[in-house]
């Protein structure tokens, strides 16, 4: 019997370090976020990123004043889309969770498969259409673009988080006579408020960190998003890595603390996304 | 109060190539203000039926009358959902999860726009009748099934349908909780007088609450009448094992000087049987439907001590090869000697498996069918 | 018939935005049949010569490549870290403990590409990155970005750290669905963890593989900012997507859309069997 137990304990013992390994192996960047954003020039000159040094908050002081516009920026793209995402998106899911019909499905089953491919290429028909409706390098552009893709992705994710509904409770408020808005509004969205709140994580992370739509959609410096902005960042020869690292985190700080907090939320939404055509 | 009626409705699901056919030209009429059942197995297409009715589906052709209005014809809706006045209990209550038990029974009122007074009356009234008074804040969840279902029922009740509809209403309750509930609701559709449609698959529900009953199976309705009279009488074969277990056996009528006997086997006859409906031919082969209820069983032992109603004649000695107990008698299974025949009957003695006994039956209520087509011959 | 109406108007404004994203790709391709660049500013139809022109061109073979060999990469060593990380999270005692570990290895998808590249341009720096410590522990020190050989190969190893948890939480999930009984059962026939996993979880776990490598594929071929960041539009890194993007900078429109026109195919190829299975699902739950 103890033998056995030994055994046990030996293998919990491996489980959990080998999982310690892992996982320091994998916040090794994140570690050199929080030292080496804080280090002063000195002790960028004198360490190693992987090494800690004195602290000082200098380059994030910079940083911050060279990336609070773009932070700004970020946010007055991401939050209506990510909004309009969620909301609207559930709308058609509702609408395609009611209405079954090959033609639905059809049609869901080819949006669907469009929003895996990759969206950069539509890069060209994307900028002709922005340009002639005159949004380019706008705010409006950048939101319209964002919804191209984002849309049909909020529909996909609430259509999985609506699908596990049971079809009586909806069919009950049917026959108390309640409109298909009513048992939108009083009967779907509270009971699918778990999946909404993923989907608006999971899009608010996902449109904060773009960086191609942004790129090629603004031109001008004072419009560019946190993600972009970071391109002044990259190593050079003869850049001081404590303002990159600086940039790094301030950049990743909204997503990253919606991630602590809101942690489990971002991973329905990932599970959903995986599920994706799985409907 | 409404009265309904189905014409020729057909019910076809699924698309070209693999279509199902639930239902074939089902036609009854349910009664203003009565109690309505509609009886039949799982999937036999009762569900689709109240379904129909309520308006959840459309039926494929046919027509749907609410007191002389089309409501429904040939694959429209003329009349949706929302606007039938009709109050459904589903078989899993569908109580809204995120409401409270008040929420849920006012929701059907908040889409009429009642003021929240008028809401808070009905809704007390509905409570003392239903009694779900103390758990009237609670959430479903935190209820038990019985009350759950009251919720339910108050829910279906509180707009004053012209119809109420019960899909298996009682499925999900235990034993004791269902005769509460049948009480309940019988009560309840009697004081308020509405037109109420139950839809099961255990005749129990049937027998204890409905006036009239329509038998659905494979999509057709077998026989429209009284609970009693199903039972008693029912038309054909399929009728029969619908309304509750039932033993077939096939038998040779051979017509002798005191009357006629059943030889079901070599060393199984039953004799002395009066019976008119036989043709004259003596040698006719039917099909006898015996329920298991109606079939006696005794240890040999006991038989000579046995005072017995003219009723019971004796069919032979068999061999009990298992015995179930199940609320208060023993279902017997039986075999006789020759292992030719399998009879279940009821006994109200233990019985072990092993067991000799002597089968009594009631000749009064053998039912017979034809051989061929099932149907019943009327005595 | 009103009721109908106003339901299908919830559907529409999502309709219209993946309507436009339809268009988008069919434009493409309409695109892609014609000579439209700065040489011809008006777009003429040239049926698949611009195919050709792209096909022979030796920098977008060697891209399409890349991306493929990219996919390969994270597919296969996606699945493998994600099975092996999600195997040993599986067999944690604790709830709290599985997770605190799965959010160590999905934080990467927090975190936007730029400035994973940002990070790690840093982190792979032959001067002040992980050489120092690599060197000391005498454990090789590849020269990561610097070189034509091996920043390909250091690129790939960044998006395995940035992507190798999702497919973990894939496998995870599956493997948390699967009836608590058969484990049970397997415990009390004195199996193993390793037995456990390989007759009893990933036989399980077909739909992790089948989602989890489709995801990976796909992730894998929509790499741009990690390595744009990085190295910019640098040849040895070059893949499929860069080289539409180079396309469309040096204003060859044609050749760009041809590229994205090809990019679309692979990725329906990989998604059509994926989706297909997910549509037998839904088939089951129309009837």
């Amino acid at each position: 019997m103890t033998h056995k137990n030994m055994g046990h304990q030996i293998r919990h013992i491996v489980n959990n370090v080998v999982l310690i390994v892992l996982g320091a192996l994998w916040l090794i960047p994140a570690y050199a976020l929080l030292i080496d954003g804080l280090k002063t020039t000195s002790g960028v000159l004198a360490t190693p990123v992987l090494l800690p040094a004195a602290f000082s908050f200098g380059a994030m002081h910079i940083v911050i004043d060279a990336l609070s516009r773009p932070i700004l920026n970020s946010l007055l793209y991401v939050l209506p889309v990510a909004v309009i995402s969620t909301f609207v998106g559930s709308l058609a899911a509702f609408y395609f969770y009611k209405v079954t019909s090959f033609l639905n499905s059809t049609i869901f089953t080819i949006i669907a498969i469009a929003t895996f491919v990759p969206y950069q290429i539509t890069l060209v028909p994307l900028i002709k259409m922005v340009v002639s409706l005159g949004i380019f390098n706008s705010t409006y552009g950048l939101i319209f673009a964002f919804l191209i893709f984002y849309l049909p992705t909020g529909a996909l994710l609430m259509s999985i988080f609506i699908a596990v509904l049971p079809r009586t409770t909806l069919e009950s408020a049917r026959v108390d006579g309640a409109s298909d808005f009513t048992v939108f509004r009083r009967i779907v969205i509270p009971l699918t408020l778990p999946g909404m709140i993923s989907t608006f994580i999971f899009i608010l992370i996902e449109t904060w960190n773009n960086f191609f739509i942004p790129l090629v959609l603004i031109s001008s410096s004072s419009r560019r998003t946190a993600a972009v902005a970071l391109l002044s960042y990259t190593g050079g020869y003869g850049t001081l890595y404590n303002e990159s690292f600086a940039a790094a985190f301030i950049a990743s700080l909204i997503p990253l603390v919606i991630f602590i907090l809101l942690g489990r939320y971002f991973v329905r939404g990932l599970m959903a996304f995986g599920s994706g055509a799985k409907g | 109060m409404v009265k309904i009626k189905l014409e020729n409705i057909t019910k076809i699901f699924g698309k070209k190539g693999k279509e199902f056919k639930a239902l074939d030209n089902v036609s009854f009429e349910i009664p203003g203000s009565s109690f309505y059942g509609v009886l039949g197995a799982s999937g036999a297409g009762k569900t689709t039926v109240m379904r129909i009715i309520a308006g959840l589906e459309t039926p494929t052709m046919g027509k749907l009358y609410f007191d002389d209005e089309l409501v429904a014809a040939d694959n429209k809706d003329l009349v949706p959902v929302e606007t039938r006045n009709v109050g459904m209990v589903f078989q899993n209550w569908a109580l809204y999860p995120h409401l409270s038990n008040y929420e849920n029974i006012a929701f059907p009122l908040k889409v009429r726009r009642w003021t929240a007074e008028a809401i808070n009356s009905r809704i007390n009234e509905l409570a003392e009748i239903l009694g779900i008074k103390e758990i009237i804040h609670k959430r479903p969840g935190q209820v038990s099934g019985g009350q759950q279902q009251r919720v339910a029922v108050a829910r279906a009740l509180a707009k004053n349908p012209a119809l109420l509809l019960l899909d298996e209403p009682f499925s999900n309750l235990d034993a004791n909780s269902k005769d509460d509930a049948r009480s309940l609701v019988r009560e309840v559709q009697k004081s308020l007088g509405v037109t109420a449609v139950i839809v099961s698959h255990d005749p129990s529900d049937i027998f204890s609450l409905a006036q009239e009953v329509a038998v659905i199976s494979l999509g057709t309705v077998g026989q429209v009448s009284t609970p009693e009279e199903l039972y008693d009488r029912p038309r054909n074969i399929k009728v029969a094992s619908t309304l509750g277990e039932i033993n077939f056996v096939d038998a040779q009528v051979k017509k002798n000087s005191g009357g006629y006997s059943l030889v079901i086997a070599d060393d199984v006859k039953v004799k002395g049987i009066d019976f008119k409906g036989l043709g004259n031919d003596s040698a006719d082969r039917i099909k006898i439907g015996i329920r298991p209820e109606d079939l006696m069983v005794h240890k040999e032992s006991q038989t000579s001590n046995l005072i017995m109603g003219k009723e019971w004649v004796p069919m032979g000695e068999f061999k009990a090869s298992s015995a179930n107990y199940s609320q208060g008698n023993f279902m017997v299974a039986l075999q006789d000697q020759k292992a030719t025949l399998k009879i279940n009957a009821l006994s109200r003695e233990v019985v072990n498996p092993g067991d000799m006994v002597e089968l009594f039956v009631n000749q009064e209520k053998l039912k017979f069918f034809t051989l061929d087509t099932g149907e019943l011959i009327p005595k | 018939m009103k009721r109908l109406n106003t339901t299908i108007l919830f559907s529409i404004p999502a309709l219209i935005f993946g309507g436009i994203l339809l268009y988008f790709i069919f434009w493409n391709f309409r695109n892609s049949l014609m000579d439209y660049s700065l040489i011809h500013s008006h777009p003429i139809y040239v049926g698949l010569k611009t195919y050709q022109l792209v096909f022979s061109d030796p920098s977008f073979t060697s891209s399409l490549e890349r991306s493929l060999i990219w996919s390969a990469a994270l597919v296969g060593g996606g699945n493998a870290i994600g099975i092996f990380i999600g195997s040993f999270i599986f067999f944690l005692k604790r709830d709290r403990v599985k997770t605190v570990f799965t959010s160590i290895f999905i934080y990467p998808l927090a975190i936007s590409s730029a400035a994973a590249a940002v990070i790690w341009t840093w982190l792979f720096n032959i001067h002040s990155g992980i050489n120092t410590i690599l060197g000391p522990l005498h454990l090789p020190t590849p020269l990561w970005l610097d070189s034509s050989h091996s920043a390909f190969s250091s690129l790939i190893l960044v998006s395995l750290w940035m992507y190798s948890g999702i497919s973990a939480l894939f496998y995870l999930a599956a493997f948390q669905n699967v009836d608590k009984s058969l484990i049970e059962s397997a415990k009390i026939d004195s199996a193993g963890p390793i037995r456990v996993l390989g007759r009893i979880l990933l036989p399980n776990a077909k739909n992790a593989f089948i989602v989890s490598t489709a995801i990976l594929f796909l992730f894998a071929l929509r790499i741009f900012s990690l390595a744009y960041v990085a190295l910019g539009l640098n040849p040895y890194i070059e893949t499929a997507v860069l080289k539409m993007y180079f396309y469309y900078t040096t204003e060859y429109f044609s050749e760009s859309s041809v590229a994205s026109i090809i990019l679309v195919v692979i990725a329906i190829v990989v998604v059509i069997p994926y989706a297909l299975y997910g549509l037998k699902r839904w088939m089951i739950n129309d009837t």
